[in-house]
């Protein structure tokens, strides 16, 4: 499981990745969660992202 | 300036305060010039959503979404979409000190999300704060006296509190703990 933990790290920080210079979570439900389920979320939903698999909401159109 | 400047402003409104008033504030308040809100799969058990910044604009994500992104889970109702992404907002206002920016701070900061509440990094701390800025600018300190005394008075109940100020029930305590004017009086004098 520490892979999953390795795998968000390169994702978000290497150089020919996002270059990411803030990432910040909201934890779950779930007081158990561990570090490597939450790498895992941001390493999925950046993947999910890059193939489009999102929806959009305007800030400015919603109360 | 910073957050303080946007709590000042958000005192004159009434709740529900809308995010349509609170977006643009953010944006001209720390300069970026968008920050996209996406909704995408995430499992509310482990994470309900993220704030991220990203430099690589060669990066297939940051041609998609843009530099600067909030993702939310899909499925979450009205109030928790809203209040997960105002709490993530405000890590716009985050200094460079508490920003996760390397492995080694990422890992610090899931550590802080994970483990015991004891003595947080920078960047745990900036996830702690940044539940009590969103309720300072959510929750204006007129309103929040006000609904403080009818709950005192038995008038209301939690759950009617989160319907007036579209947040989740289970955020409502929060307002009406001992330390959350101490604590809202730190973070703007410091944000």
């Amino acid at each position: 499981m520490a892979d999953q933990l390795e795998v968000a790290k390169h994702r978000l920080f290497d150089a020919a990745e996002l270059r990411a210079d803030n990432v910040k979570l909201f934890p779950g439900s779930n007081r158990d969660a561990t570090k490597a389920q939450m790498a895992e979320q941001v390493t999925k939903v950046i993947a999910q992202i890059e193939t489009g698999d999102f929806m959009e909401i305007n800030p400015l159109e919603v109360d | 300036m910073g957050y303080r400047h946007i709590y000042e402003q958000c005192q004159k409104l009434a709740p529900a305060v809308s995010r349509r008033k609170i977006f643009p504030l953010v944006l001209a308040e720390t300069g970026i010039s968008n920050i996209r809100h996406v909704v995408s799969t995430l499992d509310v058990g482990v994470c309900r959503g993220l704030y991220l910044s990203a430099r690589n604009t060669e990066a297939r994500f940051v041609q998609q979404v843009g530099g600067h992104v909030i993702v939310t889970a899909r499925g979450m109702n009205y109030c928790w979409e809203r209040f997960v992404f105002i709490k993530e907002l405000m890590h716009a206002f985050d200094d460079p000190e508490s920003a996760a920016d390397s492995g080694e701070t990422f890992d610090s900061q899931l550590q802080d999300l994970t483990g015991p509440l004891t003595t947080l990094s920078p960047q745990g701390e900036a996830e702690y704060l940044s539940f009590f800025m969103a309720l300072g600018i959510l929750c204006p300190e007129s309103s929040r006296l006000v609904l403080q005394e009818r709950l005192a008075a038995r008038q209301i109940d939690h759950y009617t509190i989160a319907l007036q100020l579209r947040i989740p029930e289970l955020y409502v305590p929060l307002l009406f703990e001992a330390r959350y004017r101490q604590l809202m009086d730190k973070i703007i004098a410091s944000r």
